[in-house]
């Protein structure tokens, strides 16, 4: 069965305006849609950069990144933030979650800016709020007292699986993870990845992991190093192509 | 739109008690604003009130500024007096209708002493041609009968009934005190917001004759049969101490002053005022200075404004304080708001969204404080009215806008509005800058 390409890059150059060097030279990469991708990278190796431009932050130099068959240099930047609220959920590394928003308001409030993820996750539940609550307790959070208390006195833990949850509701094509492991202590880092995959199982869903830590790589069906992808590498050029 | 308005009202909401910092010296600041603004307007109009319904005031050549404050404030001396030969050629002009002789340099434990006829109490008017009233007692001054306004009865606590002498010149220590002739209180006034509130009025022939007595007679110390014969005269008035005022009563002791302060005018014919001012002023025996009190009165206020300039602008000083408050607040939320600008960034959020967000939180601040501050002034108001207007005589209008208050208002929200662009237009930058990860 040929999957369908979910990201493409091509010929992609990015430079910071304030530094010199051109910080990422990616040739060609192709993510397929349901692949789960292990990028590792150390850090100041473009890590964040990328994930800014694949979520239409930032605009490459050079080069294209087309997504689900759209491409971002042809969507204005006011489109791009629609475009990334439809089509991608991020998780990021801690601090995920808005201070002043409930539980359950943190997990919706992809649905507040994105009308796609508001219809999807209502058709997926009867309403929004239900399916926040459904995607909260298959993450292992659903006692009620829990639900009610501030965000900011739920454990580390607890506030990687509801950003988990926010990325996931409306189901989103595209879970971007951003070291979203780091922040928790090594038994809960791996159950936190399965987690992760348990919830797009039954789904089309593509995830982008990002993480300078080696130790999860077996835990990817495919794994690349951010180095390798570059165009200045050309040697580990074909490490990449291994795909 | 919504979905942003949603979010800075929880935001506020998370963070109340920063919020309500700025939220309190917004009010703060607008109370003392629309205060300061309000008691000066209705302390423009209560002194313009002063005296209405006088057409001329008339006193020795002067000033006309020196002449308004000697005659109806009771401030300062005249330095010469008009005489009564003058005043009765004077009075007795067809175009006048009427004339109250005025006669001041004496006082009571510092309150001035006006002496003056009966006809005072007909004719001077203030405010909105207001005649004065009894509070208690009636208003008669002739004999030995003195009317005290409000203030001297509430500071010296007198009531009808009570005597008081007079001290010659100003000051509670003046060692010259007609104290074999003392007054008694035949009515106290009820407040007006006006100097009256601080005089006693007596009659002008007794305080003629009290003056003549002690110049004239050098043993009136020791005995003084004047002083028996006013006793004598005080107790038969007492007879008809209820009764009201007998102006047929003319049996004055001492008979009529030789000089005066000055006097008030009434003319039958408004229009003429000019042609008698101007007759007065060049009036052939005697150098004499007319005035139309609501002319200087205006003149005088011009004089006052620089204060109320002054305390308008220190109210904005303080406006401005509280601005600079509200925009610390926000600009040390900035920086620990940056992972929640990342955040709303990742699933979707423009940056004019946060732009928007931060603009909404300076303009709500402002738009509650001026509510509250309105909200609090106007209580205070309610609460202060009575007190004011028995204290001050100064009737407060308590839901009544003018102009300049209503610009205030706006001046204010503008304000608010103009400054949460900085730390608005920042966090727009910030979230550009930072995208979806922030390394703080």
């Amino acid at each position: 069965m040929k999957k369908e390409a979910c990201i493409q890059i091509s010929d992609l150059q990015f430079q910071w305006p304030d530094q010199k060097e051109t910080l990422l030279n990616i040739p060609e990469l192709i993510i397929n849609q349901q692949e789960h991708l292990y990028i590792q990278g150390d850090s100041g190796s473009g890590k964040s950069t990328l994930l800014n431009l694949l979520g239409g932050i930032i605009e490459p130099q050079q080069g294209d990144i087309t997504i689900l068959g759209q491409s971002l240099r042809q969507l204005s930047s006011s489109q791009r933030d629609h475009f990334r609220a439809a089509h991608i959920g991020y998780v990021f590394q801690q601090f995920n979650l808005v201070p002043y928003l409930s539980i359950l308001d943190n997990v919706t409030l992809p649905c507040d800016f994105s009308s796609e993820r508001y219809k999807r996750a209502g058709a997926s539940s009867n309403s929004i709020k239900k399916e926040a609550m459904r995607l909260l307790s298959h993450l292992g959070l659903e006692d009620e007292a829990l639900l009610q208390k501030p965000v900011t006195q739920l454990s580390v833990g607890q506030q990687q699986r509801v950003a988990a949850a926010r990325a996931f509701i409306g189901s989103p094509e595209i879970i971007i993870a951003d070291e979203p492991t780091s922040s928790l202590d090594a038994n809960a880092q791996e159950s936190f990845i399965k987690l992760l995959f348990d919830e797009v199982k039954s789904k089309n869903t593509t995830i982008v992991f990002v993480s300078h830590d080696e130790r999860f790589i077996p835990l990817f069906e495919h794994s690349i190093q951010l180095t390798s992808l570059q165009a200045n590498k050309a040697t580990t050029l074909m490490e990449g192509g291994q795909l | 739109m919504k979905r942003i308005n949603h979010l800075a009202i929880k935001s506020l909401k998370y963070r109340k008690f920063t919020i309500t910092l700025s939220i309190i010296s917004i009010s703060l600041s607008v109370i003392l604003l629309l205060g300061v603004e309000r008691i000066r307007n209705q302390v423009h109009e209560s002194f313009a009130s002063t005296i209405s319904g006088t057409d001329l005031i008339v006193g020795a050549r002067t000033g006309s500024v020196s002449l308004l404050l000697s005659t109806v404030f009771h401030i300062g001396y005249a330095n010469q007096n008009v005489s009564y030969e003058s005043y009765e050629a004077i009075s007795k002009n067809p175009k006048v209708a009427w004339s109250i002789p005025l006669s001041l340099g004496d006082s009571h434990k510092s309150f001035p002493v006006l002496g003056t006829t009966d006809e005072y109490f007909e004719h001077f008017k203030y405010g909105r041609k207001q005649n004065l009233e009894a509070a208690a007692g009636h208003l008669c001054v002739h004999g030995m009968g003195a009317v005290i306004g409000a203030d001297v009865a509430k500071n010296l606590g007198y009531s009808v009934g009570d005597e008081l002498i007079v001290t010659h010149g100003m000051g509670d220590e003046s060692f010259v005190k007609h104290d074999h002739d003392p007054f008694t209180i035949e009515a106290v006034l009820k407040p007006t917001g006006t100097p009256v509130d601080q005089t006693v009025h007596v009659s002008i022939n007794s305080m003629g004759a009290i003056h003549a007595e002690f110049y004239n007679e050098e043993d009136s110390l020791a005995y003084d049969p004047f002083a028996e014969a006013l006793a004598a005269h005080q107790n038969e008035h007492d007879h008809h101490h209820h009764a009201h005022c007998n102006h047929g009563h003319s049996a004055e002791a001492g008979g009529t002053p030789s000089t005066l302060t000055g006097f008030m005018l009434g003319l039958h014919k408004r229009n003429e005022v000019l042609l008698m001012q101007r007759h007065l002023n060049t009036y052939e025996d005697e150098p004499l200075s007319a005035i139309m009190p609501v002319v200087t009165l205006l003149e005088l206020w011009n004089v006052v404004k620089p204060i109320q300039k002054t305390l308008i602008i220190i109210s904005f000083l303080v406006l401005i304080v509280a601005f600079v408050g509200m925009l610390t607040t926000i600009m040390t939320s900035l920086n620990e708001r940056r992972r929640e600008m990342a955040i709303l960034r990742s699933v979707g959020a423009k940056p004019r969204d946060i732009f928007q967000l931060i603009i909404i939180e300076s303009f709500s601040v402002t738009t509650i404080g001026i509510i509250v501050g309105i909200i609090i002034l106007h209580l205070l108001l309610l609460v202060a009215k009575p007190i004011i207007s028995s204290q001050l005589g100064i009737l407060i209008n308590i839901f009544d806008f003018n102009m300049m208050e209503l610009s205030f208002v706006s001046i204010i929200l503008l304000g608010g509005l103009l400054i949460g662009f900085w730390p608005a237009y920042l966090s727009y930058k910030h979230s550009l800058a930072d995208g979806l990860t922030i390394k703080v």
